[in-house]
C-alpha cells in the first residue's frame, strides 16, 4: 500500500516531466523544419510545443502561422505570447490585425509605438478595402484609416518633387533623388529651429548643399544650390497664395454616407523673427513624416521613444539607440512648440486664455514631463557614457559620444523649456493687474474681441462679408472724392486729342563695331598645326615637330605644344561621341624639352596619332589604347 | 425777407470741411479750435453744422477738442468707403469673399488691439498701441482656439470638399501664411501680416492712427477720432448685424470667461 501510494504521489511530476520533454523535443523539431521551410510540419510540432509554453515557442509559432498567411490562428497566439511577456509578440500581432483588417484595441496608458516601418506600409491595401468593410468595426476601423490616409497625404509633395524635376529648368535632374532631398531640409529645419525662431533660408541651402553634391559630384556647385532652393520652394509651396498642400479624402460618416473633406497641410512654414526677417520652421506634419510616427500623441510617443533608447543602450546597439534618441529630440522639439504656443498667448492677452483650468493643468503636465524627461535622460546619459568610457571598440566610442552629445542637447533643451514655464504664472499675474485692475468701468463698451472678432472669426466666410464689411466702412471714416478744380477739368475735357501718327516712326538700324581680331592663332596656324600633328601611325617626339614648326613663326610651336599637351589625355570618349577617326596620343619620353626652343618648356613628349575603333560593346577607351 | 447769416453758414460748412480732411486737428489750427468751440457753445451752430453734414450724406459722431469734428458717412453718400474698392486689389483668381473676409478681420483685430477692453473703448483719455505683429498673433490665437473647439466638438473637422462656401473664417486666416518672401525678397502682401500692415498704413493714412517711433516698426498709436469711430459706430454696426445673423454674442464680462463660446439661436 504504501509503496502503492508513493508510487502513485511520484507519478504526476514524472508525466508532467515526459510532457516537458516532448514538448521540448517538439520545439526542436518544429525549430528544424522551419529552418528547412516546410511550415506545416513545423506549424505542427510548434503547436505542440507552444501547448506547454516551452521557451519562445509561442512568438517561434506565431510567427510562423503569420509566414503561412494564418493571420487569425497567429492573432490567437500571439494574444497568449503577450501575456507571457514576449513584448515582440505585438508587432506581430499589429501585422495580424492589419492583415486581418481588424481594429487595433485600444490600450490605455501603453504608448503607441513610433514604428516607422509598418505605418506606412498599410494604408495601400486598406484603402483598398474601404467600401465592403464590415459595419461592426466601420466606425473605429475609419478614424484609423482617416489618419493613416492624412499621413500618406504628407508624404504626396515629396513624391511629386521626383515627379516633377524635369520642371527644373537647363538642368538635368535625373540623377537627384528630390525626395531625398526633401527629407534631408526638413531634417535640417528640424534640427536647427528652437522654442523662438526657426532657420533662415540660407542656412538650410548652405547645409543641405553638401548632400546634393554628394548626389552629383561632378556638377557645379551653383547647380547645387539651385537644386537645393528648388525643393524648399517646392516644400514651402511657393506659388500659391496660402501655401497650402491640399489633399481630398472621403470618409464614411456616422450616416454611412461618403462624404468628401479636404485636408490642409504645410510641411515647412515661413514665421517672422523678431527683428522682422523670415525663417522657417518644419510643421508638426513635417517632423511626423520624418520621424514617421505617424499622428501619434505627442507625450505618449516622447515616453515610447525613451524607453527604447533604453532598451538598445542596455543591449548595446548603438546605432539604433541614435536614431531613438533623434527622435527623442523631435519630440521634444514638437513638444516645446506647443507649450510656446500657449505662453504666447497668455503674455499677450489674458482674456482669451483660461487660466482657470486649462492653462494651470497644461503647465503642471509640462512641469511633470520635464521632470520625468530629467531623470529618464540623466539615467540614459549615465549609462551611455559608461558605454562610451568601457568601450574598446572605436566606433562602438565614437557612437556612444555622439549619443551622448544628443541626449546632452535635449536635456539643454528641456532646461529651456522648464525655465520658460517657470516664468509663466508671473507674467499672468502681471498681466491681470495691468489689463483687469486698473481703474473702475466708465461707461458701457463692446468687448471687441470676445463679442465681435471671435464670433465672427466662427462664422462662414460668405456669413462673415456682410458684418465685416460693416465694420471696415464705418471705422476707416469717410472717404473725400476726388474732385478736380473746375478750370483744370474743362481744359482737361477740352483739350484735342492728339493725332496719332499712322506708322510707328523710323526704324533705327544700330551700327555695330567689328569685333577686333586679337586671336593669337590664326586659321593658317590651326592648319599648320593640324598638318603638322597628322601623323599617320609614325611615332615622333615634340622636340623635332616644334622645330619643324618654329620654322613658320614663333606663335606655332606654343599651339603645337599646346595641342600635345592636351593628347596627353586624350578624349577619346568625345572624339568617339564626334565621329573622329583618328586621335592624338602623348607619352612622356622622360628627358626634356630642347632649351632652345622659344616660348615653350617643359618634358618632351612622343606623339602619335591612334584610329578609333568602332567598337559599341568595348570600352572605347581600352580600344583606343590598344591601337596607341 | 429775411435774409440768412452767410457768414454762419460759411463757417459751419468750413467745419465740416475741415472734418473730411482727416489728418487735421484742432491743436494745430487755430480757426478749427475756434470752431469746435463755437460748436461746442453755440446750440444754432451746432445745427446748422448738422444740417449741412446731413445734406452731404454725412452725420456727425462727435466734436471734441481732441478729435475735432468726426463725421461718419451715411450709406450710400459720396463720402463712403467700401471694401470692394479696399480689396479691388485682391486677386481674381481667389474668392474674392475670402479676400473681404480677411481684409476685414485684418481692420476688426486692429480695433480689437488698439481697445483690448471695453474700458479701453469707453475710456476718452486711453491711447492704444498696436503692432503688425501683435494683430496677426492675437488673431491666430483666437483662431486657433476656435480650431481646438472645433475638432473637440465633432469627430473630423475637417472642413467638406463639396461645400468650400462653408469654409469658417478662421479657417482661412489660419491657413495663409503669416509672412512669405517673394522672389525680390521684400513681404508679401497676400500673407496676413501683409495684409494687416496694408490695414493699419491705411489708417494712418486717414490720420486715425499715428506711426510711433521709425517707420519700419510698424507701430501704431491710436486717436481720439478712431476711438470715437469704433464706438460710437463701427462696433455697433458690426455687432447688429451679427444679431441680425442669429448670433448672440456672449454678454461682456470682466473675469475669464469672456471668450466663452457664441450660440447660435
Amino acid at each position: 500500500m504504501k509503496l502503492l501510494e508513493t508510487q502513485h504521489r511520484h507519478r504526476p511530476p514524472r508525466a508532467e516531466m515526459g510532457l516537458f520533454a516532448q514538448a521540448e523535443q517538439a520545439l526542436e523539431e518544429g525549430r528544424q523544419a522551419e529552418r528547412h521551410g516546410d511550415l506545416d510540419e513545423a506549424i505542427r510540432h510548434l503547436t505542440v510545443a507552444a501547448r506547454e509554453g516551452v521557451g519562445d515557442s509561442l512568438l517561434l509559432l506565431a510567427g510562423v502561422l503569420v509566414r503561412a498567411k494564418r493571420y487569425a490562428e497567429a492573432l490567437d497566439w500571439c494574444r497568449l505570447a503577450e501575456e507571457e511577456g514576449f513584448d515582440e509578440a505585438v508587432d506581430l500581432a499589429a501585422r495580424c490585425r492589419t492583415a486581418l483588417g481588424v481594429p487595433f484595441p485600444a490600450r490605455a496608458g501603453k504608448p503607441v509605438t513610433p514604428d516607422p516601418a509598418p505605418v506606412p506600409a498599410t494604408p495601400a491595401p486598406e484603402a483598398r478595402r474601404v467600401p465592403g468593410r464590415g459595419s461592426g468595426f466601420r466606425f473605429s476601423a475609419d478614424l484609423g484609416l482617416t489618419r493613416r490616409l492624412k499621413a500618406l497625404a504628407c508624404t504626396v509633395p515629396l513624391h511629386e518633387l521626383d515627379h516633377h524635376k524635369a520642371k527644373l529648368e537647363r538642368i538635368d535632374a535625373s540623377v537627384y533623388q528630390m525626395a531625398e532631398v526633401a527629407m534631408h531640409i526638413i531634417d535640417q529645419v528640424t534640427i536647427a529651429m528652437d522654442f523662438d525662431t526657426g532657420v533662415a533660408h540660407e542656412t538650410v541651402e548652405e547645409r543641405v548643399t553638401p548632400f546634393v553634391a554628394s548626389q552629383a559630384p561632378h556638377r557645379g556647385s551653383d547647380e547645387h544650390r539651385r537644386v537645393a532652393r528648388w525643393v524648399l520652394e517646392k516644400l514651402i509651396n511657393v506659388g500659391t497664395v496660402d501655401r497650402v498642400f491640399r489633399h481630398v479624402y472621403g470618409e464614411i460618416n456616422a450616416d454611412g454616407d461618403y462624404q468628401r473633406h479636404t485636408f490642409d497641410f504645410k510641411l515647412v512654414r515661413e514665421v517672422p523673427g523678431i527683428h522682422g526677417e523670415i525663417y522657417l520652421r518644419a510643421t508638426d506634419e513635417a517632423i511626423n513624416v520624418l520621424v514617421g510616427a505617424l499622428d501619434t500623441d505627442v507625450e505618449s510617443a516622447q515616453v515610447a521613444a525613451e524607453v527604447k533608447l533604453d532598451n538598445l543602450i542596455n543591449r548595446g546597439q548603438l546605432a539604433d539607440a541614435r536614431v531613438a534618441a533623434e527622435q527623442a529630440r523631435y519630440r521634444t522639439v514638437q513638444y516645446g512648440e506647443m507649450l510656446r504656443q500657449k505662453l504666447d498667448a497668455t503674455r499677450r492677452n489674458v482674456l482669451v486664455v483660461d487660466w482657470e483650468h486649462e492653462l494651470p493643468d497644461m503647465l503642471d503636465r509640462a512641469l511633470n514631463h520635464i521632470e520625468e524627461r530629467f531623470k529618464v535622460e540623466h539615467a540614459i546619459l549615465r549609462n551611455i557614457t559608461e558605454a562610451r568610457d568601457e568601450s574598446d571598440d572605436p566606433d562602438h566610442k565614437r557612437r556612444a559620444a555622439e549619443l551622448v552629445d544628443i541626449v546632452t542637447d535635449c536635456i539643454r533643451r528641456h532646461a529651456q523649456l522648464q525655465s520658460r514655464l517657470q516664468s509663466a504664472r508671473g507674467v499672468f499675474r502681471e498681466e491681470q493687474d495691468r489689463q483687469q485692475f486698473s481703474g473702475p468701468p466708465q461707461r458701457a463698451a463692446l468687448d471687441l474681441h470676445g463679442q465681435l472678432l471671435s464670433p465672427m472669426l466662427g462664422l462662414s466666410v460668405s456669413d462673415a462679408v456682410g458684418p465685416l464689411e460693416r465694420f471696415f466702412g464705418a471705422a476707416s471714416g469717410v472717404h473725400s472724392p476726388d474732385t478736380p478744380s473746375l478750370p483744370s477739368l474743362v481744359s482737361m475735357v477740352l483739350r484735342p486729342v492728339a493725332d496719332r501718327e499712322s506708322t510707328a516712326g523710323p526704324v533705327v538700324v544700330p551700327r555695330v563695331d567689328p569685333v577686333p581680331d586679337d586671336r593669337r592663332f590664326t586659321d593658317e596656324h590651326r592648319r599648320r598645326a593640324e598638318a603638322l600633328l597628322d601623323l599617320s601611325d609614325q611615332v615622333r617626339n615634340l622636340s623635332s615637330l616644334l622645330r619643324e614648326a618654329a620654322d613658320f613663326d614663333d606663335d606655332l610651336p606654343v599651339l603645337v605644344a599646346l595641342r600635345a599637351a592636351h593628347a596627353y589625355s586624350p578624349g577619346i570618349g568625345a572624339a568617339a561621341l564626334h565621329g573622329h577617326r583618328r586621335v592624338l596620343l602623348a607619352l612622356p619620353a622622360d628627358r626634356p624639352l630642347d632649351s632652345s626652343l622659344a616660348g615653350v618648356a617643359g618634358d618632351d613628349l612622343l606623339l602619335t596619332t591612334a584610329g578609333v575603333a568602332e567598337a559599341p560593346t568595348d570600352d572605347p577607351v581600352a580600344v583606343a589604347k590598344e591601337s596607341a | 425777407m429775411i435774409r440768412p447769416d452767410v457768414t454762419d453758414t460759411e463757417q459751419a460748412a468750413r467745419l465740416v470741411g475741415m472734418g473730411l480732411r482727416g489728418r487735421q486737428v484742432p491743436d494745430r489750427d487755430l480757426t478749427y479750435r475756434e470752431l469746435v468751440h463755437r460748436y461746442q457753445q453755440d446750440e444754432v451752430f451746432a445745427a446748422s453744422v448738422d444740417a449741412i453734414a446731413e445734406g452731404l450724406g454725412l452725420t456727425v459722431l462727435d466734436v471734441t477738442k481732441r478729435s475735432g469734428i468726426v463725421l461718419a458717412a451715411q450709406p450710400g453718400s459720396a463720402f463712403e468707403i467700401k471694401m470692394d474698392d479696399y480689396a479691388r486689389q485682391a486677386k481674381l483668381r481667389e474668392r474674392r469673399d475670402t479676400e473681404k473676409v480677411l481684409h476685414g478681420i485684418a481692420h476688426l483685430a486692429v480695433a480689437a488691439l488698439s481697445f483690448p477692453r471695453p474700458d479701453d473703448l469707453a475710456n476718452d483719455q486711453y491711447v492704444g498701441r498696436v503692432s503688425v505683429e501683435t494683430v496677426d498673433l492675437v488673431v491666430r490665437e483666437t483662431c486657433r482656439l476656435l480650431d481646438e473647439r472645433a475638432s473637440r466638438d465633432s469627430a473630423n473637422a475637417d472642413p467638406s470638399a463639396d461645400e468650400p462656401e462653408l469654409e469658417r473664417a478662421w479657417r482661412a486666416y489660419l491657413r495663409r501664411p503669416e509672412v512669405a518672401s517673394t522672389k525680390d525678397s521684400r513681404r508679401n502682401s497676400d500673407s496676413t501680416r501683409g495684409m494687416v500692415s496694408r490695414a493699419l498704413r491705411w489708417l494712418a493714412d486717414r490720420g486715425l492712427l499715428q506711426a510711433v517711433g521709425e517707420e519700419a516698426d510698424e507701430v501704431f498709436r491710436t486717436t481720439s477720432r478712431y476711438q470715437i469711430h469704433v464706438r460710437q459706430l463701427a462696433s455697433q454696426a458690426a455687432f447688429r448685424e451679427l444679431l441680425d445673423l442669429g448670433m448672440v454674442p456672449p454678454p461682456t464680462g470682466s473675469g475669464l470667461n469672456v471668450a466663452a463660446v457664441p450660440e447660435k439661436i
